[in-house]
């Protein structure tokens, strides 16, 4: 009788293609380049190699992140010299949109990676999330608007994902489930929100992003923190609700002249606007809401993606069924106050930190492998 | 009322003049004003040569200093001249029309016949050309012969600080593109010019000599070495019609072939390689149209077909020189 | 937002309708020997010239490529003077003399189809310099495709914008190829608003077959130049349903790579169905334009070849204003 502890892998969403639309040309929106996303996938490697992750599954592109990747791993001795874990990059069709991080992710979620790490802001968040079902994320807010995904560095990222991989801290401490807002036309289910989703009376979804503020009608919040940026501020420094509270926030909006409040709103990075409050409710969880406007686009997280007409029923529910999220800041938190990055020197001579650690990592995860497969 | 100034004065001059009647002429080019950007002074060179020296204290934004990117600034001076500007780019050394060349021929010099005569493209491109000055094969060339080439494009030569005013002014009141031609060794020349704005017409060549025996054509810094070497013969009673063109396209025909055929003997004196150039393009001139008249062959006075060396050695063999002009003129003669 | 009056939508769907039937009359007249020479067509890419100079007035300037049919009629060339030219006829407007890759008129700003790949932005720095001087708030609006977009010119070009702070935006059309060859192998850096932002202005892709998509990311980037916020960048993702010139096989190209954009993307089919999804326009309103469009292509054609060819004198004529 033998145990073989099973293949540890991550799956990474970097698109090239998000964050490069029409808010650049309103509002210098945050725009990171294709080096700088690689450098962040090559952080992450290292940082993930440290904990002996065995897999990572890249989603490919033509946009240059996989080119860059690639050549780095290939030429820099610094990482030649590394146990870095396999890199494998998804065979699918590149259509370089959002698609691409669509597809990967369902190949993510067939493949039954252990975490996705997605680089992207809410947008990217809501299209991975679509598809991973329980699988647990992380973030690297490298989009317009990141209310949903928490800052932190690669290197931290890819510590914390490699502590609840390697099961050094509980999952069922670091791991949070989020709540997600559904939305039906006409009793067909048709997308999620995140965070925030936006009814306003535009006729197109033209460029997607949302700014203009004019057209803004009712705003829908699975939480919202004074925080952020984009259409949650509005419920941020209005009346803040956290991630783990068990309902929403509804608001209907209006011209500041028509209403008794208004908020100056970071809508945008780089733009504020004067949203006019006509009422704010909490917003129940599993309880359906029929839209009042008649006629508009729907924005899913700052992207308007549905139009709608005065024929169509839209209804829109908040359900605790959203995607599971690792909490980075926890994760290392405890993983600290337990020791478990320590060395245990043995000998003077072996000075190799990640030899170390790394036999303190497979002892602790021999110990715990209970469930390991037995042949 | 006239008085002495350099060759580079009157180009500064006619610049100034010009630039104070018309708010539209805009001048651009590589440190043509100086220190943009640079923590010391603006208006540190004026010109590479100092040739656009003070320009930017008097005119101050419409004087700019362009990157060196001559694809664009020769770029948007045409597409600038298209919108009614009046720009006048410098290209500072005419050996780099190879970074830039599209932009004058298959644009400025197309547009008008391109758009069925729909277009005017008033720019005048500045450049320094010519040997002498130890510049060596990359800054040294006299490449007229190429714009003269191409249909579209004016090209203007001037051999004079009173020439050097007057054309200027002119190619800067022009409605078609024009290259303008300023020889470096010509700069420190001093000269008779007026201080009002004047005008010389284009195509029509000045007649720096005259004489009956031989006919010398000449161009840029040439004219002044065909003048002297016409003096020197005219103490043996060989009298010579040196004849200026000034401009290589449009080309004073009529005056050249005139005075073939009453002197019958035709040298040209062309600084410039001597293949496709203006030597053999007036010789042609000559043969088609004056063959009756000619009573010799043609002598031709060019540099050899080579770069421009740098030693000064080499260099002061490869320029044609007085020597070379008058043994031509004798050979005609025999 | 795209909050266009019923005009307006008539307006740009009787520019996308004339640029395609133009184009497609084209295509199939050079197939039948009518037109001589080499032909390159911008049937597909509608949504972008309409998108874009929809917002433009006839101060405003754009500079256009061989590819260059389409943004003549956005900018309110005459189509049936641009047919005559596309023939070679004296009642081109052009005389006859430019044809189809040098269609220009310069009283409606639009500064020519341009033979050379890269030949129009530094026009545009030259016509952003122009407004600047002249303190208008008139912009230049240069297209290019993906294959000039590596073009030292137009790299040059957007180094001098920032760097004098033009009124000028890039658009690049990436329609996937230059000539037979992918963009996504000749481009070294497939996202241009990386190239952009290298060149200190913002850059932003947009959709090239949605028309409300380019003309909401047009209208801020013009906005931007027009009140002295300087250059910006555009890409317009799009698809050429020709190839790049009229009798290329187009084996280079993915099979029924033009029939799924044309059954799924098309940008006036999109157009027309939201719109009339949205109860702004009716379907009877458009049909009408198409008609209307269907006879002036009709008409231009039969103008075309009943007009005069140029007579031999005007082979000397329009070199020079004077000489």
């Amino acid at each position: 009788m033998q145990t073989v502890s099973k293949k540890t892998s991550i799956g990474i969403i970097a698109n090239p293609y998000s964050s490069r639309d029409i808010r650049r040309l309103i509002s210098s929106a945050t725009s990171i380049q294709t080096g700088e996303r690689a450098n962040i996938v090559e952080r992450i490697i290292v940082s993930l190699t440290t904990f002996g992750i065995d897999k990572v599954y890249m989603m490919p592109d033509k946009g240059g992140i996989s080119a860059h990747l690639l050549r780095n791993l290939d030429s820099l001795q610094r990482l030649k010299k590394m146990d870095i874990p396999e890199i494998e990059f998804l065979d699918i069709p590149i259509t370089s949109t959002a698609e691409d991080s669509e597809l990967a992710a369902r190949l993510f979620f067939e493949k039954g990676v252990d975490a996705v790490l997605i680089l992207g802001g809410d947008g990217t968040h809501r299209v991975v999330a679509k598809e991973i079902a329980d699988i647990p994320m992380a973030s690297i807010s490298t989009g317009t608007n990141n209310a949903f995904p928490k800052f932190h560095e690669a290197t931290l990222i890819g510590m914390g994902m490699g502590l609840y991989i390697k099961g050094i801290v509980p999952a069922e401490t670091v791991l949070h489930r989020n709540k997600v807002i559904h939305v039906t036309v006409n009793n067909e289910t048709r997308d999620i929100a995140l965070v925030d989703l936006a009814i306003t009376n535009d006729q197109w979804i033209g460029a997607r992003a949302l700014w203009n503020m004019e057209n803004l009608k009712e705003l829908y919040l699975t939480f919202c923190e004074p925080t952020a940026i984009g259409m949650s501020s509005v419920g941020g420094l209005l009346n803040p609700i956290p991630r783990s509270d068990p309902h929403g926030l509804k608001i209907v909006t209006s011209t500041p002249d028509d209403c008794e409040q208004s908020v100056n709103c970071p809508i945008l990075p780089g733009l504020f606007e004067e949203i006019g409050i006509n009422s704010s409710d909490k917003l129940e969880l599993n309880t359906p809401y029929e839209i009042e406007t008649k006629q508009g686009v729907i924005a899913l997280d700052g992207e308007r993606e549905i139009e709608f007409s005065k024929n169509d029923k839209v209804v829109i529910e908040l359900k605790d069924d959203g995607p599971v999220t690792i909490d980075i800041n926890l994760a290392i938190e405890i993983a600290a106050s337990q020791g478990a990055f320590i060395k245990q020197r043995n000998t003077k001579k072996n000075d190799d930190f990640s030899d170390v650690k790394k036999n303190h990592f497979e002892k602790q995860q021999f110990e715990q492998d209970e469930s390991a497969v037995s042949i | 009322m006239a008085r002495k100034i350099t060759y580079q004065q009157a180009i500064n001059e006619a610049l100034d003049q010009e630039m104070t009647r018309d708010e539209s002429v805009i001048l651009m080019g590589l440190d043509i004003v100086g220190g943009t950007g640079s923590p010391g002074e603006m208006d540190a060179w004026g010109g590479v040569l100092g040739v656009t020296k003070g320009l930017y204290g008097k005119h101050g934004d419409r004087v700019m200093d362009a990157p060196i990117s001559e694809s664009s600034y020769i770029g948007a001076a045409v597409g600038a001249a298209a919108c009614g500007m009046r720009p006048v780019a410098e290209l500072m050394f005419v050996d780099f029309l190879g970074v830039c060349l599209d932009q004058i021929y298959n644009q400025a010099g197309k547009f008008k016949y391109m758009f069925g005569g729909k277009a005017e493209t008033p720019v005048v491109i500045r450049a320094m050309y010519g040997a002498g000055f130890r510049a060596a094969a990359q800054h040294s060339q006299s490449l007229y012969s190429i714009f003269t080439h191409l249909p579209g494009l004016k090209v203007v030569l001037p051999s004079s600080p009173y020439d050097a005013k007057g054309l200027l002014i002119q190619s800067i009141r022009d409605n078609d593109p024009v290259i303008f031609l300023e020889h470096k060794m010509l700069y420190t020349m001093e000269g008779e010019v007026p201080e009002e704005p004047y005008t010389i017409p284009f195509g029509e060549a000045n007649i720096v000599r005259e004489g009956d025996d031989v006919t010398i054509v000449a161009f840029g810094r040439m004219v002044g070495l065909a003048a002297e070497v016409a003096d020197k013969l005219a103490k043996e009673g060989i009298s010579c019609d040196v004849i200026d063109p000034r401009t290589t396209s449009p080309l004073d025909e009529e005056s050249i072939l005139e005075s073939i055929e009453n002197t019958g003997r035709l040298v040209v004196v062309d600084e410039s390689n001597p293949r496709c150039s203006m030597a053999s393009d007036i010789s042609e001139l000559a043969v088609t149209k004056a063959f009756s008249s000619l009573k010799a062959g043609v002598q031709t006075v060019t540099a050899p077909h080579t770069p421009v060396p740098f030693s000064p050695a080499l260099e002061d063999i490869y320029i044609p020189t007085p020597d070379k002009i008058e043994a031509a003129v004798r050979a005609v003669l025999k | 937002m795209s909050e266009l009056s019923k005009e307006q939508l008539l307006d740009a769907y009787r520019m996308m309708r004339t640029i395609r039937d133009f184009e497609v009359r084209v295509h199939d007249e050079f197939a039948k020997g009518g037109i001589p020479g080499f032909v390159h067509l911008y049937a597909g890419q509608e949504a972008s010239a309409t998108g874009i100079c929809m917002h433009l007035n006839d101060q405003d300037r754009i500079a256009s490529t061989h590819r260059g049919h389409g943004h003549c009629i956005a900018k309110g060339v005459d189509v049936i003077e641009m047919m005559a030219e596309i023939y070679g006829k004296e009642t081109g407007s052009c005389k006859g003399k430019g044809g189809s890759m040098h269609i220009a008129d310069l009283d409606k700003g639009m500064l020519g189809a341009n033979g050379i790949v890269g030949g129009g932005p530094p026009l545009i720095c030259g016509v952003g310099l122009t407004h600047k001087m002249r303190k208008t708030d008139g912009v230049g609006i240069a297209f290019f495709g993906d294959g000039a977009s590596n073009q030292g010119t137009t790299l040059e070009s957007m180094n001098l914008a920032t760097v004098w702070n033009l009124p000028c935006i890039f658009v690049v059309e990436n329609n996937g190829y230059a000539e037979a060859t992918s963009s996504e192998w000749s481009v070294s850096c497939d996202n241009y608003a990386d190239r952009a932002a290298g060149f200190g202005m913002p850059g932003s892709n947009c959709d090239g077959h949605d028309f409300f998509a380019v003309y909401e990311t047009a209208k801020e980037a013009i906005a931007r130049a027009r009140s002295g916020g300087g250059p910006s960048f555009i890409e317009v993702k799009t698809n050429r349903y020709y190839g790049h010139f009229e009798g290329d096989a187009q084996t280079y190209r993915a099979d029924k790579e033009v029939e799924k954009v044309k059954a799924e993307r098309d940008c006036l089919d999109m157009f027309r169905k939201k719109v009339t999804d949205a109860n702004l326009l009716e379907h009877s309103d458009l049909d009408q334009i198409d008609k209307e469009i269907a006879a002036l292509i009709d008409e231009s054609v039969k103008q075309a070849e009943a007009a005069n060819e140029p007579s031999a004198e005007n082979l000397l004529t329009d070199v020079y204003v004077s000489y």
